[in-house]
């Protein structure tokens, strides 16, 4: 069971520290320039950086870009009706092209002077195992890489959109190739959507039968305990970039609309 | 790459709700933008409104209860007879579900917040863009991988070019593939506030075109990896290839060459395996805004020359944002079925920059076997569909 080898990872919490609660090195300035990054969310901004920080700016120049994100720019929707309530409604141009799902790939490309596909996936908080299996499908059918980027930004500007659910900004990006003839992180070794049966779902007679060494079974939180819709993507990126780490990770996440995602990760040990 | 046969195909829209709705206001050249009576009382620009009764969803689903959800529900009841003959080869975990949207329940939350503020508005069944695959999963009793597409306008195309790979691959067997938008004031200020939409009915590639009209509906199709033995007497037809890049330009603007454009046309018809001079026709992107339609002929020619019969629906539909690729979609199989081009609506004195064959009246095509349909999005997301029919 080897899989697909994932070259590269990033993530970021809260836009200044990584999983671990450590402060990451200050952004490069000269990537997202500052008239660019005074009109951008959070949301973008932490998404960028991630994926440049995978190693985005040296993957293979058609490789596709899947973006993954339960909420999206939710903060900018919330900026944006309260101006429809006006006798004369002006909407800002810059909210409303950033308040698309995509933006966070649409400035990506534009920044790294990028020609390759992109998509955005959304599935509430299997948002992140969905982009995976559709990053899985490019692979299968032909890409030699894909890179994935997820984020959601904590909830300041929607108070409708219940807040408790996601309460840090978290953005990760992971880069799988087809072949292994490059660095290596680890392997995305099988994605796959199981869908409900009659007997109960058991995340650990599963991690029994594949011989996991951890298990991510519908987590809901950061690894600061904050809830947060991508705590899938949180416990993958945990797992590849934690030093010295290895063995086998099951992630099981419900879906929404019935069934589960169920991802493997492998790290070999290296000396 | 080898066809993926299509097996149904509904569309919802200014023009009715029903394709052959559709078919007859096309060939008719009877435009669906008006003023809007219901979705945006009070909106100065003409609207492509669906002014029909959206009948409520299912009691199990009420809490998901959007004017999208709505939309959604009704392009997917008519497939119910192409999805009740597969069940007995395709089992509901092999079947698949993929959304295209750009909104989900924006016009609801909009009431919501005038009202009180969204006090009691629940956000995750009503508005979060997931709800819509899970909806469309639900009605169609979809058990295998269901997710939502969301880039903007382009939102239907990938959303197609997502089941696909999911055929492809061996995923899934078959994949319900739907996209949909409703009208709603974040959009319609929205795009007021760029400066690119016409106060009169839009006209594309017309030398005096102002912007945009938008529009509603939805439009959804069974993909499948094999066709069923004896399945339908009619036209055979199938999504032949895609094509999907990104501009690197500008977050609104296209880039003005249609370099962009060009490339993801250029790549839809090498995967499909044929020859620029095997289109028969291409659904332009066409949104009437100076910008668009300026580009997308420089692009269309550098791919296609001036030869290809080419049209924006634009006109009769408006821009339908998530849901337009598929619409659109729609409209490609029906002039594929009808072997009948439809008419550049809405254009009066064709911009002498444009030199694509904008098609001012319908065109009989005898014959035609491939048609491209192209969208492309905020962030300079671009798609280019082929679709195929063989008889």
């Amino acid at each position: 069971m080897k899989g697909f080898p994932i070259r590269g990872a990033a993530a970021i919490c809260n836009g200044t520290h990584s999983l671990a609660g450590d402060p990451l090195p200050p952004v490069d300035d000269e990537f997202i320039p500052k008239n660019v990054r005074r009109r951008i969310s959070r949301l973008i901004a932490q998404a960028l950086r991630v994926t440049k920080d995978a190693g985005g700016l040296d993957a293979a120049p058609d490789a596709p870009l899947v973006f993954a994100t339960a909420n999206g720019e939710i903060n900018t929707i919330g900026a944006i009706l309260p101006a429809l309530l006006a006798a004369e409604p002006q909407v800002s141009p810059t909210l409303f092209h950033n308040s698309v799902h995509n933006a966070a790939p649409g400035y990506w490309s534009i920044l790294a002077h990028r020609l390759a596909a992109s998509t955005t996936i959304t599935m509430g908080p299997a948002s992140f195992e969905a982009a995976m299996l559709e990053a899985w499908t490019h692979l299968h059918d032909g890409e030699r890489e894909v890179q994935v980027t997820v984020g959601d930004e904590a909830i300041t500007a929607a108070p409708w959109a219940d807040p408790s659910h996601c309460t840090r900004d978290f953005c990760g990006s992971l880069r799988i190739a087809r072949d292994d003839d490059g660095p290596l992180l680890g392997w995305l070794a099988s994605v796959a959507c199981v869908p409900d049966g009659p007997a109960p779902f058991d995340a650990a007679a599963l991690a029994d039968v594949l011989e996991a060494t951890e298990i991510a079974d519908d987590p809901q939180a950061l690894p600061d305990g904050a809830a947060h819709p991508l705590a899938g993507a949180a416990a993958a990126l945990a797992f590849l970039l934690r030093p010295g780490a290895a063995g086998r990770l099951l992630l099981v996440r419900r879906s929404p609309a019935g069934g589960r995602f169920v991802l493997v990760i492998d790290r070999e040990a290296h000396d | 790459m080898d066809p993926l046969p299509i097996l149904g195909v509904t569309a919802v829209s200014a023009l009715g709700t029903t394709l052959d709705q559709l078919r007859a206001s096309l060939w008719a050249g009877r435009s669906g933008l008006q003023a809007s009576s219901v979705v945006l009382p009070g909106a100065t620009a003409p609207v492509g409104e669906v002014r029909v009764l959206l009948p409520p969803l299912p009691g199990t689903l009420a809490a998901h209860e959007s004017r999208c959800a709505r939309l959604l529900a009704m392009a997917l009841a008519p497939l119910a007879p192409v999805l009740d003959g597969l069940r007995a080869t395709v089992p509901a975990h092999r079947l698949g579900v993929v959304v295209g949207t750009s909104a989900s329940g924006n016009r609801d939350l909009e009431d919501a917040f005038r009202s009180d503020g969204a006090a009691g508005f629940d956000y995750h069944r009503r508005q979060v863009f997931g709800a819509a695959a899970v909806v469309a999963a639900r009605l169609v009793d979809a058990r295998g991988p269901a997710w939502t597409v969301s880039t903007a306008c382009s939102s239907g195309a990938n959303a197609v070019i997502s089941a696909a790979r999911l055929l492809r691959t061996g995923t899934c067997d078959a994949v319900v593939v739907a996209s949909v938008d409703a009208l709603c004031w974040t959009t319609y200020h929205g795009f007021r506030g760029l400066g690119v939409m016409d106060s009169r009915t839009c006209r594309p590639f017309d030398v005096d075109r102002q912007g945009l009209n938008l529009g509603e509906g939805a439009a959804a199709m069974v993909l499948v990896r094999d066709r069923p033995p004896a399945s339908d007497t009619g036209p055979e037809l199938s999504l032949a290839g895609w094509g999907a890049g990104s501009e690197a330009y500008h977050m609104t603007a296209p880039e003005p060459e249609g370099e962009g454009a060009a490339r993801v046309m250029a790549e839809a018809i090498a995967r499909a395996g044929i020859k620029p001079s095997d289109v028969g026709y291409v659904n332009l992107h066409g949104t009437a805004t100076p910008a668009n339609d300026s580009a997308e002929s420089r692009g269309m020619v550098k791919v296609l020359g001036t030869g290809v019969p080419c049209s924006s629906t634009k006109g009769f539909t408006g821009h339908l944002l998530g849901a337009a690729a598929g619409v659109e979609a729609a409209i490609t199989l029906l002039a594929l079925i009808d072997q009948r081009l439809p008419r550049n609506l809405g254009c009066e004195v064709l911009d002498p920059d444009v030199q694509a064959r904008i098609l001012g009246d319908d065109l009989p095509a005898p014959g035609i076997r491939y048609a491209l349909s192209n969208s492309f999005a905020f962030g300079g997301n671009d798609t280019s569909l082929v679709f195929g029919v063989r008889r």
